[in-house]
């Protein structure tokens, strides 16, 4: 689905990717993990074409069209999404506006189902402003509510469990396997480890490099023997610990 | 459909709504009507209007009182002038809709005095809807005295029509415990200027003070804010909070000045001026949204019209 090829990105004089190559296949659930500052965020940015990762070395081919110099626009028009780390507030602009505005024309029957889907209660969102009325565990449900509805074909979730309670995680789990069985694509970031079991394929970053590895225990015990004792301690290798 | 009818359609108000209701057309008085309780008196002097409105002491209106200001046809220089007193512990909600919908020359330059006594509430709501020529000045100037324990709550809303040339003025003096909170939303376009002057003087202890815009200049049009703080009294409190969108070739200004006498005492002040936010239209445009659409829906939230809780 997704091929990157020789990708180097450099920000103000640093290389944070590093000549890495992945391929993405269709159906995958590809999960990206890594210390803090490994440039698992960066790679997100550069997929989805944001503004200031739009020049890089190397080259991004989707469906095998180069994804080059094309607008976030033309991405998500091509089924690429993206869903941060940091949701924004959006003042003003309601739970079910917002949702209203997510690719698709939606329904208010679809964009219920989207709200329950992650946990939320229609009655009790629709209304609200996608502000800072809202938690950030909240915000982070709703943008995902959106992303469902759009559909897309390869999703890209930045750390979707950080910041969420230990029963909203299950919503979260739940969604990615609906991604899955819809026939999408996603690349997970993230440091929790039940979120982790939902991956088909595993890769480690570390200083801009992509490490393939071969299963969940591989992961772990990658971890415990070479990152534990690296200078980059994450969150992860924290929970692993345990 | 006469003048009156057209007023009241344009402001969306049934005949029966509100417990008063006064509606001018230019400088001529067309109706007025009150509640048993509110004392009302209208009359024009020098060819401008004078509108008395008295809310008697200890009397809570729940429903609104609409003033209903036209500029309907041909040139108009309006002048208006108010004079609110609300006696201590009386409450209402003052709905103003200006009108100035005449594609000639509107001039509108209004006068109002609002007094709040102790533990007098007052909510006051301006809604404008201008033409779409720009041909129009619009001068208010507000004058508010928030008594002990009073509270002075205002939304300005200026989203339909254009802006003309518009300069606003409100000058606010707070009493003990006294407090103030403004919100004003409006867009401009064109080569449409508007001025907003906001002086707050906190004098009594414990004063409480928000002041929040909400506001974009597109095209050739350009916004200047002026918010004016003092903080005099003991414990009293001061927030600013200005966000001022550009588009196209917009010019936004802020001249924040705040101003504490009082070491016990504390004004803030946030503001941001600029474009609209990378991150707001990325997450729309990631969703399918073309740059204008996110645009727009992102405009369409930031200046939405006034909702009531």
């Amino acid at each position: 689905m997704i091929k990157i090829k020789n990708l180097t990105f450099t920000k103000d004089g640093k290389k944070i990717i590093n000549n890495l190559n992945l391929e993405i296949k269709k159906n995958n659930v590809s999960v990206i993990v890594g210390s803090n500052g490994s440039g698992k965020s960066t790679l997100a940015y550069l997929l989805m074409g944001l503004q200031g990762y739009e020049d890089y070395q190397g080259d991004i081919i989707y469906r095998g069209k180069s994804l080059k110099k094309m607008s976030v626009f033309k991405r998500a028009s091509l089924g690429i999404t993206l869903a941060w780390q940091e949701p924004v507030r959006f003042e003003g602009l309601t739970v079910k506006k917002y949702l209203e505005n997510s690719g698709n024309k939606v329904n208010q029957k679809e964009i219920e189902i989207a709200l329950e889907k992650v946990g939320l209660k229609p009655e009790n969102y629709l209304e609200r402003f996608v502000d800072s009325s809202l938690s950030g565990g909240e915000r982070k449900k709703i943008e995902l509510a959106s992303i469902y509805l759009m559909k897309p074909k390869l999703v890209i979730l930045d750390e979707p469990d950080s910041g969420i309670d230990i029963d909203s995680l299950k919503y979260i789990n739940k969604i990615i396997k609906e991604f899955k069985s819809n026939g999408s694509s996603v690349i997970l970031i993230t440091h929790n480890l039940s979120a982790l079991r939902q991956g088909d394929v595993f890769f480690l970053m570390c200083k801009g490099n992509l490490l393939k590895i071969n299963s969940l225990k591989e992961i772990k015990s990658y971890f415990r023997k070479k990152c534990v004792n690296c200078q980059l301690k994450s969150n992860f290798d924290i929970q692993l610990k345990k | 459909m006469n003048d009156e009818k057209r007023i009241l359609k344009l402001a969306e108000i049934n005949k029966q709504d509100g417990s008063a209701k006064i509606v001018i057309s230019g400088n001529d008085i067309l109706s007025e009507e009150s509640d048993d309780g509110i004392i009302l008196k209208t009359f024009k002097k020098n060819g401008s209007v004078f509108v008395n409105l008295e809310i008697p002491q200890g009397v809570k209106f729940s429903k609104p009182i609409h003033i209903c200001l036209g500029a309907l046809y041909g040139k108009i220089k309006q002048r208006i002038n108010f004079t609110v007193v609300f006696n201590k512990y009386s409450k209402a909600s003052i709905f103003s809709h200006c009108l100035l919908v005449s594609e000639n020359e509107i001039t509108h330059n209004s006068n109002y005095k609002i007094k709040l006594e102790q533990g007098a509430e007052c909510f006051y709501f301006e809604k404008h809807i201008h033409n779409n020529s720009g041909n129009l000045t619009f001068n208010p100037s507000i004058k508010v005295e928030v008594g002990k324990d009073a509270l002075f709550k205002s939304y300005f809303e200026l989203l339909k029509g254009r802006a003309g040339n518009s300069h606003l003025n409100y000058d606010l003096l707070c009493a003990e415990r006294g407090v103030v909170k403004m919100e004003s939303r409006f867009k401009t376009s064109g080569e449409d200027f508007i001025s907003l002057t906001e002086s707050v003087a906190l004098k009594g202890k414990n004063s409480r003070a928000l002041l929040k815009s909400r506001v974009a200049a597109k095209e050739k049009s350009s916004i200047e804010i002026y918010n004016n703080v003092k903080a005099i009294g003991d414990y009293s409190k001061g927030h600013i909070d200005c966000q001022e969108i550009l588009l196209n070739k917009g010019r936004v200004k802020a001249y924040p000045c705040i101003e504490v006498l009082n070491p016990k005492s504390k004004i803030t002040h946030e503001a941001s001026l600029g474009g609209i936010d990378n991150k707001k239209m990325e997450t729309l445009m990631a969703r399918g949204n073309s740059s204008k659409k996110a645009e727009e829906i992102i405009l369409e939230g930031l200046l939405s019209e006034y909702r009531p809780n």
